[in-house]
């Protein structure tokens, strides 16, 4: 029973040293909801926050990469990606 | 009971340690967080500033000379050094453009985001040239060009290196984006 309890100790503490590690790597993480706001600011929109919502992803018959988001101020966006790498920005209401 | 007591007691310790770790992580990262959601904003007052720094010591400098003419001299000498010293630095625009692309400070649509700025830029760049209106314009484009490296360095808050790296090599940036041709 005594080796029981020094094996959950050993092990809590173990990962407790973890955690650290575990939490930098998470906060330094770019979320894709915060880059879209961050490409869209970048290319001179209002977005209102930090973290768009309701992101859906398609692509259209010409290859181009289709993303449509919401900005915290109510904006929808829509961000095309063409195939060879330019993005256009049309805001959608 | 004694080793339940054990267990409470490796429990509480675990949750006042996590906590420990992770109120300052969590702080951080919400600060961290909310400074790159702000970047744009930020950078654009630091543009503004920047301008207002750029504009201001000419009349900071007259009003001086007016009342003694003495603390004008410093003034002027550190402008003249301050461009020589940004001209002195050599980098390798390639390695910074590798670096760039390879950073975790930011993310896929951003990087996609900040070439288009960079490709339209050029192409003000060579629209300008092609109808002889470059030198007219150069103020004009360097100011974009300067706001836009400003709005880089502020992403690149997680990456401090290569936004330090970025920032000092800025002059040979921008004589690289001279350099491209139609």
């Amino acid at each position: 029973m005594k080796r029981r309890s020094i094996w959950m100790v050993a092990a809590t503490l173990l990962s407790l040293l973890m955690v650290p590690f575990i939490m930098i790597q998470s906060a330094y993480a770019v979320s894709e909801a915060e880059d879209i706001a961050t490409t869209i600011k970048l290319r001179n929109y209002d977005c209102g926050g930090r973290a768009v919502s309701d992101i859906s992803e398609t692509e259209d018959e010409n290859g181009n990469r289709v993303i449509q988001a919401t900005c915290p101020n109510g904006r929808r966006y829509q961000i095309t990606v063409s195939s060879d790498g330019r993005m256009q920005i049309q805001p959608l209401n | 009971m004694g080793l339940w007591n054990a267990r409470m007691a490796t429990l509480v310790a675990m949750f006042c340690t996590g906590v420990a770790f992770v109120a300052p992580l969590y702080a951080c990262g919400q600060s961290g967080g909310a400074q790159a959601a702000e970047v744009v904003s930020e950078a654009v007052k630091k543009q503004q500033h920047a301008h207002v720094r750029h504009v201001n010591p000419t009349a900071i400098q007259h009003a001086s000379r007016q009342a003694a003419s003495e603390p004008a001299r410093p003034a002027a000498a550190e402008a003249k050094k301050e461009p020589l010293q940004s001209k002195k630095v050599e980098v390798d625009i390639k390695t910074l453009e590798t670096r760039l692309k390879n950073t975790d400070a930011i993310g896929f649509f951003t990087k996609l985001a900040i070439r288009s700025n960079i490709i339209d830029l050029v192409n003000r760049i060579k629209q300008y040239r092609k109808q002889s209106m470059l030198k007219a314009k150069m103020k004009e484009i360097r100011t974009s060009f300067d706001g836009l490296l400003l709005k880089i360095i502020a992403l690149l808050e997680d990456d401090p290196k290569l936004s330090r790296d970025l920032y000092v090599s800025r002059e040979s940036i921008w004589e690289s984006l001279l350099e491209v041709k139609a």
